[in-house]
């Protein structure tokens, strides 16, 4: 099902990979200096295969920041913001609450630390939680060329500040999450769907919208077909 | 409010695209005129929406791949390396060396025939013909090296979770390497037909001025990021796949307007023949697949992986939850983030002038709509 080739070539990985996992053949890879990657660098992948060591496959795991300078002084400047820190395979994540997002992001954005390029906003849906939404946000500083990410929990009817006085790139980033994840952005000049139809019904991205559930009663108004498969 | 009569000046609304010729795609831009000025405009994207974004939260991590070819389509090549660098990343799956410089030459050519559609149609948009024609002569060539390879030309579904589907095909360095020896002659041949045209020029120059403040802003990235000075390549800002071991140039402009974009763009691909070139030098032999589980089944965790596409920043953020199927695959468009800045980018410029400006952003709808 999962087998994603099929040519018949002699270096297609057959049997050979099973017993990697218990024999531990080359396959682990460096584990250790993705952990040491200041800046999540992509480590070189081509290393000479003779130096390498076999045992002990260690998953990557996330792993607490320690004597990291940015988390110590969000820490510090922002007491009530609970920010803990956390890096996975060399990427720092900083958790805040969702009542200091301005504050902390434009402290981010003015202070010495400037990051001023928003990379991306996006969100995750953790259907059952308490708190629903994460919403994702990356952070690049063309100054010093540091990578962020910064994590923020929403609960479900909860309005998120929108950080577009802040970076103007936020405005279509964060429509697209209301589109995908229907949550409201408090203080976003023009808060529209922005792929889907205005008058759409749902939230596609939520996991709780089946991949095969459409608004039907939008495709027969707008695409006049009388009979939807359901 | 009075009847209005023709002699009015009256400002007037008009819907550019979705079916225009020149908006490359299914873009609809409503335009608030006066006169020839624009005074303002929104766009209206979506039309090509087919939510990858959802397909891949229900599909295993080796068949998202093909949906991602299909997202920036003049790209495809590009596309496929940052997903299978991010799941690579997670797995800790290691590519031969082999695999590795391919895919960086197949990535930059798909950088020279992706740069190369944007030429011909930027230049038909502007009224030169003549350029179109030529560039699709030789992106021909790139496409018929894709053909070779990945038995495909356009969603070429080029590498794969671990590696590369299959190795060179006999003949392929030779068309490689010719393709590399003939191409910097044609591009001089493109840039005499516009570096110095006077029409070329006053249409391109000062137009869509933006400056790096506002370029970082808006969040640019790309040539037009590049085209105000400010040097960020992925490639060089934060190496991935193998990148570090190759020298090129990153071109910045100074005026960061229409004609500086140009000229990066030009440039560029004479820099991606250059990276080419030093692959096929020293491209190491061995195995083209690494050590590849049967099942795809990162562990719980994260990773945003993102290179420097032809148009920008393409990043992928894939959060796993330890099974089969990703929790989810986050895609960060460049061009959906650069075409942001239209509306700032045509303000009190003539219609003639968003012609000029959409085909600069090189937008591809496919990508923006995912």
């Amino acid at each position: 099902m999962n087998q994603e080739n099929k040519p018949p070539e002699p270096v297609s990985p057959g049997k050979p990979d099973e017993k990697s996992d218990s024999s531990g053949a080359p396959t682990p890879g460096g584990a250790a200096d993705n952990a040491a990657g200041g800046s999540e660098a992509k480590e070189a992948k081509p290393k000479p295969p003779a130096v390498k060591k076999p045992p002990a496959k260690k998953v990557p795991s996330y792993e607490d920041l320690t004597d990291d300078p940015l988390l110590k002084d969000l820490r510090e400047r922002f007491p009530d913001a609970g920010v803990t820190g956390q890096s996975f395979l060399g990427q720092p994540i900083y958790t805040i609450e969702l009542g200091s997002l301005i504050d902390v992001m434009g402290y981010l954005r003015g202070s010495t630390w400037k990051f001023d390029y928003l990379v991306d906003v996006t969100c995750l849906d953790y259907l059952g939680d308490q708190k629903r939404f994460c919403m994702v946000y990356h952070l690049y500083s063309h100054a010093s060329g540091q990578l962020i990410r910064v994590k923020t929990r929403a609960a479900a009817e909860e309005m998120v500040p929108s950080v577009t006085s802040i970076w103007r790139a936020a405005d279509w980033l964060e429509r697209e999450v209301f589109d995908m994840f229907g949550i409201e952005f408090s203080g976003h000049p023009d808060l529209r769907r922005i792929l889907l139809p205005d008058d759409w019904l749902g939230y596609p991205l939520r996991k709780d919208y089946d991949i095969k559930l459409q608004d039907q009663a939008w495709i027969r108004k707008h695409l006049r077909i009388r009979k939807v498969p359901e | 409010m009075d009847e209005p009569t023709i002699l009015d000046a009256q400002e007037l609304e008009i819907n550019m695209g979705p079916q225009h010729p020149a908006t490359h795609g299914v873009l609809r831009v409503k335009l608030k005129l006066d006169g020839e000025r624009v005074l303002d405009a929104d766009c209206v994207i979506g039309y090509l929406h087919r939510g990858v974004e959802k397909i891949s939260e229900n599909r295993t991590y080796t068949k998202c791949l093909p949906y991602y070819d299909r997202t920036d389509y003049l790209a495809a090549v590009s596309n496929a390396l940052g997903y299978v660098l991010g799941v690579e990343k997670l797995m800790e799956i290691e590519v031969p060396e082999r695999a590795v410089a391919i895919r960086i030459m197949m990535t930059e050519f798909n950088r020279i025939a992706s740069h190369l559609v944007w030429l011909g149609t930027h230049a038909m948009d502007l009224g030169a013909l003549t350029v179109f024609l030529y560039c699709f002569r030789e992106r021909e060539e790139i496409l018929k090296l894709f053909e070779a390879l990945f038995g495909a030309r356009l969603t070429t579904h080029a590498f794969r979770i671990g590696g590369l589907w299959m190795d060179l095909p006999p003949g392929f360095e030779e068309a490689a390497r010719k393709f590399i020896d003939d191409f910097p002659a044609k591009v001089d041949e493109y840039e005499q037909l516009l570096t110095n045209n006077r029409i070329w020029i006053d249409r391109t120059k000062g137009i869509g001025i933006i400056s790096a403040e506002e370029a970082i802003e808006f969040g640019l990235t790309g040539p037009p990021l590049r085209g105000s000075g400010i040097p960020y390549d992925l490639r060089r800002a934060r190496p991935y796949g193998g990148y570090e071991q190759y020298e090129f140039d990153i071109p910045v402009g100074e005026n960061g307007d229409t004609y500086d974009r140009y000229l990066i763009r030009m440039e560029e691909m004479r820099q991606s023949c250059r990276i080419i070139r030093q692959v096929l030098d020293r491209l190491p032999g061995g195995p083209i697949r690494g050590k590849v589980p049967r099942v795809i089944k990162p562990p719980v965790g994260e990773y945003y992986s993102a290179i420097e596409g032809p148009r920008g920043e393409l990043g992928y953020y894939i959060v796993s939850e330890g099974s089969a199927i990703p929790f989810r695959v986050r895609i960060r468009p460049p061009t959906f983030i650069n075409l942001q800045a239209l509306k700032r980018l045509v303000k009190g410029h003539l219609v003639a002038d968003v012609i000029a400006i959409i085909g600069t952003l090189d937008v591809v709808l496919g990508e923006i709509d995912r």
